[in-house]
């Protein structure tokens, strides 16, 4: 067993985990998932997660959500901007599903997130937290801080 | 897609745009696998697209509402990494050039978000 905490890095590409492995492997130990089905054998030793927001390389099949129901309730049974809609908020989905599931490690999702917007995730989904850019010292403290609470 | 969704996709993409470069230390050789990840970076990016094929495109789609110098310069930004695509492919890394070029991509993409704001809140 690795000596470092696991972190989950879900996306639907390849640049969190090339990210993770290039600057944050001295810290962690990266996974990889590109769906909350390949995220959900992973979830239970992840210490933390790194979480895409927008999947907009994943195939159709790989996402959650449901496309007639979001249309009818969001896009007046628009069923292309309810797909958009689910790509553009797959990684909350995703999140969500994971909270379901028991998982509580702390996510952090690279995203310039209004700060109105992540007070809401994190009143939702728990340990939450956002840095702007691939800045690996700030992703590193907020791994931090993030674990340092929910240690607390 | 509506303009303020056409900006948060590019947002979106343009933060995979240098990531390598912006995490290296200036101070520092620049690593061997450091050339062909900088070049992945500005030159394939998401969708396999350079930084400048994105930029044109959302410049093109925005081109109908009154942005044309912020999308001047962002499309200036875009082409002033590109040029850094021949040194890359011979190895050569010219960080402190490099991360410059992307805080001007940056500034640019944060005048043309605060532009746009303005005229399609």
């Amino acid at each position: 067993m690795s000596a470092r905490p696991a972190l989950l890095v879900i996306e639907d590409g390849d640049d969190y985990i090339t990210f993770a492995r290039l600057f944050l492997s001295g810290r962690f130990e990266p996974l990889s998932a590109k769906s909350l089905r390949e995220s959900l054998p992973q979830a239970e030793e992840a210490a933390a997660i790194l979480l895409d927001l927008r999947f907009d390389l994943s195939p159709e099949d790989d996402l959650i959500g449901d496309i007639p129901a979001t249309a009818a309730r969001l896009f007046g049974g628009d069923a292309a901007r309810a797909l958009a809609y689910l790509r553009e908020n797959q990684g909350i989905l995703i999140l969500a599903e994971l909270r379901k599931a028991g998982c509580r490690a702390p996510a952090l999702i690279v995203n310039d997130l209004p700060p109105r917007r992540l007070a809401n995730l994190r009143s939702l989904y728990g340990a939450i937290g956002a840095v702007p850019d691939f800045d690996a010292a700030a992703i590193q403290t907020c791994f931090d801080t993030l674990l340092r609470e929910a240690a607390s | 897609m509506s303009p303020r969704e056409r900006l948060s996709q590019l947002r979106h993409d343009l933060k995979y745009v240098g990531m390598t470069a912006r995490n290296l230390s200036p101070h520092e050789p620049v690593p061997a696998w450091a050339a062909r990840a900088i070049e992945k970076d500005i030159v394939e990016t998401r969708h396999g697209r350079s930084c400048l094929a994105l930029v044109e495109e959302a410049a093109q789609a925005l081109q109908g509402l009154p942005l044309a110098a912020e999308l001047r310069a962002l499309v200036s930004a875009a082409e002033a990494l590109s040029c850094f695509r021949p040194a890359l492919a011979r190895g050569e890394v010219p960080l402190a050039e490099i991360v410059a070029a992307l805080q001007t991509l940056q500034q640019a993409l944060q005048a043309l978000a605060q532009r746009l704001t303005e005229v399609a809140p």
